[in-house]
């Protein structure tokens, strides 16, 4: 439902603003609050609200940027008890998990910006970098926890919402993909679609 | 320095270290639970059992060895129901030798755990330690610390092979439970409860264990 409104507030949007008279842009910054849903991993299914971003965008050409930017994600759902049986029968153990994934991507980021309109500029990027991440696995007063880096590619799209010439508000849905593996919880790969709410600052910094 | 580096160095320290903890309270509330078997017991095999009305308990009082009464009764009977349960008949000591012997251990142990913060830890370092009524605890800024005292329990239900045992008397382990988790460090009878659930749950997920 949350993926819904958010791609129609976009969609919205980007359709009324198509006609209207374009802006310019100058180096910008966001700041947002990002929530995630993970994704085709059978660790973690839950959509985490605990998260944030943070990226940093220098103009090369009036409708292209590179920058930087950090995100972080903390994911973590209850698993209820059950028994866990080896393939040959021999053992099965008995347990509820609180299972946690926390992921901190690092990345470099390239954007184009569509012509726009007098408030609103769409935008298609992508961000390429490294992944830090920590997954965990708590049982009673115990916690199985590793922690490991891994590529991170990040494609996405939003909008700028112009509120004065140097501050707006930002908004973006992404997909974030990164190799991170944990042989012992079985994690093969962390991907999810984070969706970015948040404000900008365009200035000459 | 310049400002801009140290503010990026600044930031990602920050991300790193501002991972949310979860709450893990209800996982207290079972003890974890794990069993093991000799792939080649047959345990439709087995008739008789026995198990003793004592528990043997490892504890950090050196005089604690063995558990009587009525905590250890609640224990013991949790097994005996369960092999009944199981159709085995139990076979006391004067009926002469049973095909399955098993026994009960808990050993209780005391575990601290220390978390200690700092400045940035909740109280931004704006009250001084003695305003909390810990006036020796340090000066301003100083990081306070919080021991948690866990009673780490961990009980193991053992069944070995009477029935083939050789003339040397050794004898061969089919099955094992071993139940962890916290222990109340004040009430037995909590923990009686918590290891005798445990108990049922090691015979629910071991459901070869039959006549």
């Amino acid at each position: 439902m949350k993926k819904l409104i958010i791609l129609i507030f976009i969609y919205t949007a980007c359709a009324g603003s198509i006609s209207a008279q374009d802006w310019h842009l100058d180096n910008l910054m966001t700041f947002n609050w990002q929530i995630a849903t993970p994704l085709s991993t059978n660790y973690l299914k839950e959509t985490s609200l605990a998260g944030g971003n943070f990226e940093y965008r220098r103009l090369i050409k009036p409708n292209m940027s590179v920058g930087i930017g950090f995100s972080w994600n903390s994911f973590e759902q209850y698993i209820p008890p059950k028994v866990y049986d080896r393939p040959d029968g021999s053992r099965q153990i008995y347990t509820d998990f609180v299972h946690q994934v926390y992921t901190l991507p690092i990345y470099l980021n390239a954007h184009y910006y569509f012509k726009g309109g007098d408030k609103l500029k769409p935008y298609a990027g992508i961000g390429l970098g490294a992944q830090y991440s920590e997954q965990s696995a708590y049982y009673n007063i115990f916690v199985t926890e590793e922690d490991n880096w891994g590529f991170v590619a990040r494609p996405e799209a939003g909008l700028l919402f112009r509120l004065s010439n140097y501050f707006g508000l930002h908004a973006n849905v992404g997909f974030s993909y990164a190799t991170n593996k944990n042989e012992s919880l079985k994690i093969d790969e962390l991907k999810h679609v984070y969706y970015n709410i948040g404000i900008y600052w365009n200035g000459s910094y | 320095m310049k400002l801009k580096p140290f503010l990026v160095i600044l930031f990602v320290s920050v991300l790193f270290s501002c991972r949310k903890e979860p709450d893990t309270e209800d996982l207290k509330l079972e003890q974890v639970v794990a069993t093991d078997r000799d792939l080649s017991a047959n345990f439709s095999s087995y008739a008789t059992f026995f198990i003793s009305d004592t528990v043997s308990i490892v504890a950090s009082a050196s005089t604690d060895s063995i558990l009587t009464g009525p905590l250890a009764l609640q224990m013991v009977n949790a097994v005996k129901t369960n092999m009944t349960n199981r159709g085995y008949t139990f076979r006391p000591r004067s009926q002469g030798l049973p095909d399955l012997g098993l026994r009960l251990t808990v050993i209780k142990d005391v575990t601290r755990t220390a978390v200690c913060g700092g400045w940035w830890d909740g109280w931004w370092g704006y009250y001084p330690p003695w305003y909390w009524g810990c006036y020796y605890c340090g000066g301003y800024y100083y990081p306070w610390c919080t021991t948690y005292t866990y009673t780490v329990g961990t009980s193991a239900l053992y069944m070995f092979d009477i029935k083939n045992q050789g003339a040397n008397h050794n004898v061969r382990a089919l099955w094992g439970a071993t139940m962890f988790g916290v222990f109340s460090t004040t009430n037995n009878q909590t923990n009686a409860d918590l290891t005798t659930t445990a108990i049922n749950q090691a015979f629910t997920q071991s459901t070869y264990l039959k006549k």
